[in-house]
């Protein structure tokens, strides 16, 4: 026996990732490190090189510069390996006249899944809620079942990282919920999960780590809450009281530098410091009686924000 | 690869066009044999033999000689058609399957299959061709017409439909490779047929025109030649309209023979026509694995090693 341990292979691992498409510069100096078990959010507004990058990293488009190793394979030298690790879902892309049942049984025998495939299908149909549209062509899905869809395709053959491009997008709420648990449940199974995003909002209660990408360029990262801390958004506290004697509690409060009245419940606080003196002072808040309900960032404005950030950046 | 296969015929016969180009075949040949049937009824018993019978009593024209080979030149001329379907069918079917995949975005979803490029490529070239056959077996029930007349033996069946697999096989590969190095839905494969074509046209002209200066029959140039290759696959049919063509003195090169050591081998030019299509189908396909890999060894090799692991 050693007490050394085993050095592990990050899961995802990019070094100097660049690409350029003509004179133009979509991906510059990519270094991610993503860990084995972790959810990675790359956020970022549209074209600044999310799906170039995730085009990169599942291996369908290559890069102009730089590697990309994949559970520990260099994607240059042994593709196909490489390829086997990944389970990639983007905006659903196949035969329009081929049903879903249809379309997850081929994408499994090209992954050569054949013990157990009406199980592994009925079971992934089950997890994406798609079951009563497993006859339906794919070409008439809506646009929510078609991300679900893309997502029970990329997990047909269990693979230990996937790769999500904004699956979010057109989401309704309800939908964006539930495929948000997915990933958690994914996260429990040990799965390393990458994916992108258009807002920190919708990343922000799922990633450990979130990357903000601007115009080809990784300009941030940090654990969500610190990126919402250091990003001047406000905190947003609703109570099951009147806000008027939190408002006095909160002024005489040192690290609290604005406070601002919503309506009778809701208050907008604007801190100074990161994750610390957030969770300093909901702890003080429980401590001194007051009836929460919600306690978080107003990701809602990340955007704007974050747009802002970037700019500093 | 099976799987490949069993998602191509999936998509393939999914689709209106192969059904209506098996129709149009189908009424086409229709046609054609109730032609056959009318104008046999008006052919002079003098210079017809008996149905079933494989030989001519003593012809002497070019007509009277292919109206006394009926049945074998009927066979050849069904051949013929069936081989200019394939140059024009096949590699528009090989180009579509990769072309629409494209167009779809699907190609990606295979080629992160991690299944070997040239194993998709292998895969759609097996389905096509598949599917190229499909048409050109809808012509078989007018064949039957030919098996009245009699005269053609098994042997030469076999060696036409070899040709004519080996042909379909090329064309599909050459509108399959095509279409995976060009961009586009319709130029590839008017490209494609634009290729075959040329082929077919460019070889048997040449062999007419080596023939017309003086140069002999060409072996080389009836191996590249599907038209060649089928007429020739017939050698008796083929020299006794040779031996009557206008001032012709003219040796068909029916066999090509080499010697290994001490032994000599021979083989139907034909057949090797068709062995010689078949490989040169297959030759194609690194050609069209490598155009689709966006990873292949060659297009990352000057990436290979750069920012590597330490």
């Amino acid at each position: 026996m050693t007490d050394n341990p085993i050095p592990v292979a990050p899961a995802i691992e990019t070094r100097d990732l660049g690409r350029d498409y003509g004179a133009a510069r979509a991906l510059e100096g990519i270094n991610l490190t993503v860990s084995t078990g972790e959810i990675y959010g790359v956020v970022g507004a549209n074209r600044s090189g999310k799906s170039t990058l995730m085009r990169i990293l599942s291996i369908r488009e290559r890069p102009s510069r730089g590697s990309v190793f994949l559970a520990g394979i260099d994607t240059y030298r042994d593709p196909r390996a490489a390829r086997r690790q990944i389970g990639f879902a983007g905006p659903l892309t196949g035969i329009p006249a081929f049903t879903v049942v249809e379309e997850l049984t081929v994408m499994a025998r090209l992954r050569g899944v054949s013990v157990g495939l009406n199980d592994t299908i009925d079971t992934l149909l089950q997890l994406v809620d798609l079951e009563d549209q497993r006859h339906r062509p794919i070409g008439g899905l809506s646009a929510g079942d078609a991300r679900r869809l893309s997502l029970a395709r990329a997990l047909v053959h269990d693979p230990a990282i996937i790769l999500l491009d904004a699956p979010f997008e057109l989401l309704d709420p309800a939908t964006r919920s539930e495929v948000t648990a997915i990933l958690r449940e994914l996260r429990l199974l040990g799965k390393t999960i990458l994916l992108t995003a258009t807002s920190v909002a919708e990343v922000a209660g799922l990633c450990d780590l979130v990357a903000f990408l601007d115009r080809g360029r990784i300009v941030y990262e940090d654990a969500p809450a610190n990126l919402l801390a250091t990003s001047g958004l406000p905190l947003r506290i609703v109570l099951a009281e009147d806000t008027g004697r939190l408002a006095r509690f909160l002024g005489a409060r040192p690290g609290v530098t604005a406070t601002r009245i919503v309506d009778d419940h809701v208050l907008l606080i604007w801190i100074d410091g990161g994750t610390a003196v957030q969770a300093a002072l909901l702890a003080d808040l429980v401590a001194g009686g007051f009836a929460i309900l919600e306690f978080g960032f107003d990701a809602g404005q990340a955007d704007i924000d974050l747009t802002r950030l970037a700019q500093s950046a | 690869m099976i799987a490949i296969v069993s998602r191509e015929l999936l998509i393939g016969l999914r689709r209106g066009a192969p059904y209506a180009v098996l129709f149009l075949n189908t009424a086409l040949l229709a046609g054609v044999a109730a032609a056959v049937v009318a104008l046999s009824g008006s052919i002079s018993p003098w210079v017809a033999p008996g149905i079933g019978a494989t030989t001519a009593p003593t012809p002497d024209g070019i007509v009277s000689t292919l109206v006394a080979w009926r049945g074998p030149t009927l066979f050849g001329v069904l051949s013929l058609y069936l081989c200019a379907v394939a140059t024009l069918y096949a590699p528009v079917i090989g180009a579509r399957s990769i072309s629409y995949e494209r167009r779809v975005g699907s190609l990606d979803d295979l080629l992160g299959s991690g299944i070997r490029p040239l194993g998709i490529a292998l895969g759609k070239l097996v389905a096509a061709t598949a599917q190229s056959l499909l048409v050109l077996a809808s012509g078989t029930p007018i064949f039957a017409l030919v098996w009245i007349f009699g005269g053609v033996p098994s042997r030469v069946v076999v060696l036409s439909a070899l040709i004519l697999v080996g042909w379909t096989l090329l064309m599909t590969a050459l509108g399959l490779t095509v279409a995976a190095c060009g961009r586009g839905d319709v130029l590839p494969a008017a490209f494609g047929v634009a290729l075959g074509a040329i082929l077919l046209l460019g070889s048997t002209l040449g062999f007419v025109v080596a023939l017309v200066i003086g140069r002999g029959a060409s072996a080389a140039l009836v191996a590249m030649s599907p038209l060649l290759a089928l007429l020739l696959a017939n050698g008796e049919h083929a020299t006794a309209i040779a031996e009557r063509l206008p001032g012709a003195t003219l040796t068909l090169p029916l066999h090509i023979s080499w010697t290994v050591g001490d032994t000599i081998w021979s083989a139907p030019l034909p057949g090797v026509a068709a062995a010689g299509f078949a490989l040169l189908a297959f030759a194609l396909l690194p050609l069209a694995g490598m155009a689709i890999d966006p990873y292949h060894a060659g297009k990352v090799s000057h990436l290979a090693g750069a920012g590597s692991r330490t």
